[in-house]
């Protein structure tokens, strides 16, 4: 292959690698709350938003430099989270058909969410600066804020997986997403594992949020076009598996940007959207799914 | 749905656009009742098949598509009902994606399948004029010019009408087999093939009912919005029909149908609040979810009473009526063999279930099949009945092959089987669980189930008869109506025993019947099946209560580590030395059964 | 249960009628159909909300005051043809402004036809909206939007290699397919990308720097698209001309991409440092009012009302239709963007305006 046609797509796979474990820190708050609770959190997008929100607030109120205000916009968002979960889920999820009026109640708590923003602060969007700055590495370029996302997005996966495998906190998430009947047998307390489940997949989101704000702009609806993404990649993944999450949705990116070299955005996205179909006729519990 | 009742709601759909001359209110009744019939359709998936869909607007995308796209050669009014076709297409096709996917995977490749759908729409600019949209202006309704309406109150009246037309029509679906098909694939869908039902088939077809009517929705949208323009495929719109149906009430029709009118209604009358007008009505949503699970239905304490119907009311059952309902008494067997297993065996992985067994089932013979736990009893039930594939061996019903074919055909062929637990389907009553096995008997079509014909009713009343006579025979007659779930876990096993006999076997697996009864409840059992066997039927009958086993079968064959270790007259079996140590506990302990 | 739903539904029905519930009598009443809760519709409102202001402290039209009564679309048909028909039926409005995209102003012309009422529509381009008596535009035609352009390219840069990226809507597929049309060979690379959903621009900025343009011309609906758009052309490296086509370069984008917006070029109809009476007027009161230069939906929206104002003036009378769309028809308008008069129900003034953005803090300095 020419120098030059390898030189583009080495730049549209970093592109999209950026683009793609952005996503990827979206999708995974979605996957662990299916993954314990076999339920969609339709109300994730908005806490996604939420995230970036106060993100915002700590820049331009606390005057908190760009780093600091990640913690912030994780926090908020967990919190967020966890009164979502309490109010929206924890009431509906036990009863029979629990898994579809969580559905319901999760899309009516986000949209209580998005209706309280844009009638707070209205629709406008807001500038939102990330790191400033571009790094360049030979003929490719990539900004220092998708540079950043990608070591963040990495750092926050090691960060999960370990905490999924090697402690003891891990053990009981996935013993419960396991049988959760036997779970309670042995003594844990589901409870408290689901309640700690939702607020790190909401804090996730939320973080996820807070780095993908500075690309474009914060808008009220930064969200719902991410919600949407996120959830072709949790499925055709495999809902519940961490690892295939990340790597999906790292392929998503990267397919997405390299096919936008000869087709537009709009057939990429599309193409890719056929693909995932595809996958999932084939296996039916996504690519990397437990049966 | 009772004729009288339809008429009622055809007068209304007539009355209604005579109450008001506002534009408005027509306009947002008519989106009422556009929302309604897609909450209906959405219900058939939700609430009647148990799947949900995020990808529902698809098919109102398709309807409104095709009815824009035509009606400028056609005139609007024509493609409406034209509109069908691409629904029952597409339908079939998520159908046929839904025997592939559950759950959550099926739900969002309908999110992308719309989302697909939506992108074509905005890009095959030729055909649809991409995002500027197709403008419709439809012709004056027909009919109007006769009764002096304007266009508005024309347009008001068709779709109610269409609409009350569809309930109609869904209501008989839903009461009849077609219904309690779709209810049994939703609860049970193992059980269900054990009864013969299709499940995959039932699912296709419901879709494609779904889709059908969607689609027609779509048609009926265009002249409220004017402008055909992709967003119609939008994920609002999709949401907008599952919220429908959860809201609403997703265990009845009228449920849905209020919700979907609510939806098109209450963000109007909001729109007076200003600018939390949205969030008011979200409120509303999580508020009505969290404390009515039943829906808007239960919070209007609407929810359909289990009343017993008069043609329901226990009838002495004759004789006659009993020879005619159950397979016939046949002369005891001259020993023809029904089924042959020859050299079967499984493997999962590393470990053999069941290990190179054959095995003859004589017409009219009860074949007991005992073993310790582990012993691949009930793996080598799921393998017969087709439940499970086959590793090695061949199994013959009455000299045909059934390996490989789905349950429900090996059902149709007359090898019914029973199951331990989930035996019956919990919230349905005893009659409707009944009922759900007789699906196969004097089957009604679509169509006649769907208008309620005279040859339809005569077919359920066959049914219903059939029912009864079932219930007779294994004691039930007395529990008609109360809910499955409500019965005595004794009762419960007969109840399943009860429904295999409605799919006419000729050969019957019962896998451990007796299985927590106690001695009253396992006695019973026996007298049963014991009236069963003087019939003729052909039983084999898994269990570990051998003081009923050994009474009354005729042949014993023992399961020991996936291999038969033994096989013939119980006596035989009982001192048989290996048979006792295996099962017994060992010779040297004595008898300790 | 039959007896039930035919209670509610007689109920719901009154609840409806009630709900338009009896407004100021002597007002005179505008409708505003617009997706107020997002940025573009808000501003517009805000633009319409001054004028209304503005007009009723100067005494109202022939002594009644203006009363905007807005309803919101988002966008969609179906909500803006039931929000048009409540404004005819239960609001007893017969002026509307707004449609902000092309199937929501069709459609609201229809209703608007149907009940004979008078509508100027903006920002929405569709061509078909002068089709129809009763519908004005007061946004560019087309044809200007492409002139824009031309105009540059032939004043500054003939030779231009020129890429487009526009919104996948209707009025990016409008204006792009144009502009394919005009510049031939001279456009090197055209892109659509999605609306809303899409929010990294590398790809197509990468796809983009292949072809070494030396001017990019955006087109959007959604300010922030534009803004990360501009921003992932300057950070890929590409550093020719960015041109946001007619009504893109707004305050709004400047606050969003700042450095980046650094010597872009637009033209447009109008622009908040024209020096005539009314512009200054207007300016200033915005400012005022909300603390920030107005972009050109709040130009439009003021305009728009200031126009349906006038016309009643001259037609005598809120409720003779013809006689106000006739107003408008005949008539000039003194306003923001200069002296205006209706061409074929299609609003024409002297033409297009060239900007240039020379400093960052936002300054925009018309040539």
């Amino acid at each position: 292959m020419q120098w030059k046609i390898r030189m583009l797509l080495a730049q549209q796979i970093v592109n999209g690698l950026s683009i793609g474990l952005n996503y990827a820190l979206i999708a995974l708050g979605l996957t662990l709350v299916f993954g314990v609770l076999h339920v969609i959190n339709f109300g994730h997008g908005q806490v996604v938003m939420i995230g970036a929100l106060a993100a915002l607030y700590a820049a331009e109120l606390l005057n908190l430099p760009y780093v600091l205000t990640l913690p912030v916009a994780a926090a908020a968002a967990g919190l967020l989270g966890v009164v979502l979960h309490l109010a929206a889920v924890r009431p509906v999820v036990r009863r029979r058909d629990g898994h579809q009026d969580v559905l319901l109640t999760t899309f009516a708590a986000g949209l209580l969410i998005h209706e309280a923003v844009l009638a707070s602060r209205g629709p406008a969007p807001a500038r939102f600066d990330g790191i400033p700055g571009v790094l360049h590495v030979g003929p490719l370029m990539l900004t220092n804020q998708r540079l950043f996302i990608i070591i963040v997005a990495g750092l926050t996966l090691l960060a999960l997986l370990y905490l999924i495998r090697m402690t003891r906190f891990g053990n009981e998430l996935r013993a419960l997403a396991e049988n959760e009947f036997a779970a309670r047998a042995v003594g844990i307390d589901t409870g408290k594992v689901i309640l700690v489940t939702f607020a790190m997949s909401a804090a996730i989101g939320g973080l996820g949020g807070a780095l993908l704000a500075p690309l474009s702009a914060f808008s009220p609806n930064i969200g719902q076009g991410a919600l949407m993404t996120a959830f072709v990649i949790v499925v055709a993944a495999g809902l519940g598996s961490v690892w295939g999450t990340v790597a999906f949705a790292a392929l998503y990116g990267i397919l997405e940007s390299v096919l936008s070299l000869t087709f537009d955005q709009g057939m990429a996205s599309a193409t890719v959207s056929g693909l995932m179909l595809l996958i999932l006729i084939a296996r039916p519990n996504g690519l990397f799914g437990k049966a | 749905m009772r004729l009288l009742v339809l008429a009622a709601g055809l007068a209304a759909a007539a009355l209604i656009p005579t109450l008001t001359g506002s534009a408005y209110i027509l306009d947002v009744l008519a989106y009422g009742g556009v929302l309604a019939l897609f909450a209906l359709s959405v219900a058939i998936v939700v609430g009647q098949i148990g799947f949900i869909t995020f990808g529902h607007a698809a098919f109102l995308g398709l309807g409104a598509y095709t009815s824009a796209i035509l009606a400028p050669t056609l005139g609007y009014w024509v493609t409406v009902p034209l509109a069908l076709l691409p629904g029952v297409v597409f339908g079939i096709a998520f159908g046929a994606l839904s025997a592939r996917l559950n759950g959550a995977y099926f739900a969002i490749a309908t999110l992308v399948i719309a989302g697909l759908l939506e992108y074509f729409a905005a890009n095959l600019v030729g055909l649809t004029n991409g995002p500027m949209g197709l403008l419709a202006m439809p012709e004056s309704a027909p009919g109007t010019g006769l009764v002096g309406w304007n266009d508005a109150q024309g347009y008001l009246f068709w779709v109610l009408a269409v609409l009350v037309l569809a309930w109609a029509g869904l209501a008989n679906l839903v009461a009849g087999p077609m219904g309690r098909r779709w209810h049994a694939t939703r609860d049970d869908p193992n059980l269900a093939e054990s009864l013969g039902v299709p499940t995959r088939w039932v699912r296709m077809r419901a879709m494609a009912v779904s889709g059908a009517l969607a689609s027609l929705a779509g048609a009926l949208l265009v002249p409220k919005i004017i402008v055909v323009s992709p967003t119609v495929f939008g994920i609002d719109n999709s949401a907008i029909g599952v919220l429908a149906v959860i809201f609403g009430g997703r265990a009845t029709l009228a449920g849905p149908v209020i919700g979907g009118a609510l939806f098109a209604i209450l963000p109007e009358m909001f729109r007076g609040i200003g600018e939390l007008n949205t969030a008011l009505f979200a409120l509303i949503l999580l508020a009505t979810v969290v404390v009515f699970p039943g829906g808007l239905m239960s919070v209007l304490d609407l929810l359909p009473r289990r009343k017993p119907k008069a043609e329901d009311a226990p009838e002495p059952v004759s004789d006659q009526d009993m020879a005619q309902a159950l397979p016939e008494k046949k002369d005891r067997p001259d020993c023809a063999p029904i089924l042959t297993i020859e050299g079967v065996s499984r493997q999962f992985g590393g470990l053999t279930a069941v290990d190179n067994v054959d095995l003859t089932v004589a017409e009219g013979e009860i074949l007991g099949l005992i073993g310790p736990n582990g012993a691949g009893k009930t793996t080598f039930f799921t393998m017969l009945s087709g439940f499970q594939t086959v590793s090695a061996g061949s199994i013959h019903l009455r000299g045909e092959d059934i390996i490989g074919l789905a349950p429900h055909k090996i059902a149709a062929k007359g090898l019914v089987r029973t199951f331990q637990h989930s035996a019956v389907f919990p919230r349905l009553s005893v009659v409707e669980n009944m009922l759900c096995a007789t699906n196969m008997q004097h089957p009604s079509g679509f169509w006649a189930t769907l208008l309620k014909t005279p040859r339809y009713r005569r077919e359920e009343a066959e049914r219903r008869r059939i029912v009864r006579a079932g219930l007779a025979e294994v004691g039930l007659s007395h529990r008609a109506h109360d809910a499955a779930v409500d019965l005595p876990y004794g009762e419960q096993k007969l109840l399943g025993v009860g429904m295999a006999l409605m799919v006419r076997p000729d050969l019957l697996l019962l896998d451990e019947p007796a299985a927590g009864l106690n001695m009253v409840e396992a006695n019973r059992l026996r007298d049963v099946l014991a009236d069963l066997r003087d019939r003729g039927m052909t039983i084999l009958i898994v269990d570990h209560n051998l003081t009923m086993l050994m009474s009354f079968v005729d042949r014993i064959a023992v399961l020991h580590h996936g291999r038969k270790i033994g096989d013939g007259a119980p006596a035989e079996i009982a001192r048989q030395a290996d048979v006792v140590e295996a099962y017994l506990g060992g010779s040297k302990e004595g008898e300790n059964a | 249960m039959k007896t039930f739903i035919k209670k509610t539904l007689a109920a719901t029905v009154a609840a409806l009628a009630l709900s338009g519930a009896a407004q100021a009598q002597d007002a005179l009443k505008i409708g505003l159909v617009a997706p107020i809760k997002t940025i573009g519709g808000e501003e517009f409102q805000r633009g319409a909300d001054l004028a209304a202001e503005m007009i009723n402290e100067a005494g109202g039209v022939g002594g009644s005051p203006i009363e905007l009564i807005a309803y919101d679309d988002g966008y969609e048909p179906a909500q803006a043809v039931s929000a048009g028909r409540r404004l005819f039926s239960e609001d007893g409005v017969k002026l509307i402004v707004g449609g902000y995209n092309s199937a929501v102003a069709v459609a609201l012309l229809q209703v608007v036809q149907q009940n004979q009422g008078v509508m100027i529509a903006a920002p929405a381009i569709h061509p078909d909206i002068t089709k129809y008596e009763r519908g004005f535009r007061t946004n560019f035609t087309l044809a200007q939007n492409v002139l824009a352009l031309r105009q540059f390219v032939d004043a500054v840069d003939p030779e231009a290699r020129i890429a487009i990226i526009a919104e996948n809507g209707d009025y990016g597929r409008l204006v792009s397919g144009l502009l394919e049309k005009e510049f031939g060979d001279q456009v090197v690379e055209s892109d659509l990308y999605e609306i809303m959903a899409q929010t990294d621009f590398s790809s197509i900025a990468t796809r983009i720097k292949e072809q070494n343009p030396t001017l990019v011309a955006g087109v959007w609906g959604a300010t922030e698209q534009g803004a990360a758009m501009m921003r992932a052309i300057r950070e890929a490296g590409i550093d020719a001309t960015l041109f946001p086509m007619p009504g893109n370069l707004t305050p709004q984008l400047i606050g969003l991409a700042s450095d980046t917006m650094e010597g872009a070029y637009s033209a447009d109809i109008w622009d908040a440092s024209l020096q005539n009476d009314a512009n200054v007027a207007f300016v200033e009161a915005f400012k005022a009012k909300f603390g920030e230069t107005p972009g050109k939906l709040s130009f439009l929206g003021y305009e728009a009302v200031d126009l349906m104002a006038h016309a009643v003036t001259v037609a005598g009378s809120a409720d003779d239709t013809d006689a106000i769309a006739a107003a408008l028809r005949d008539g000039e308008f003194e306003t923001p963007r200069g002296t205006l008069d209706f061409v074929d129900n299609q609003a024409t003034a002297n033409g297009n305006r060239l900007v240039e953005v020379v400093n960052v803090n936002g300054t925009i300095q018309a040539r």
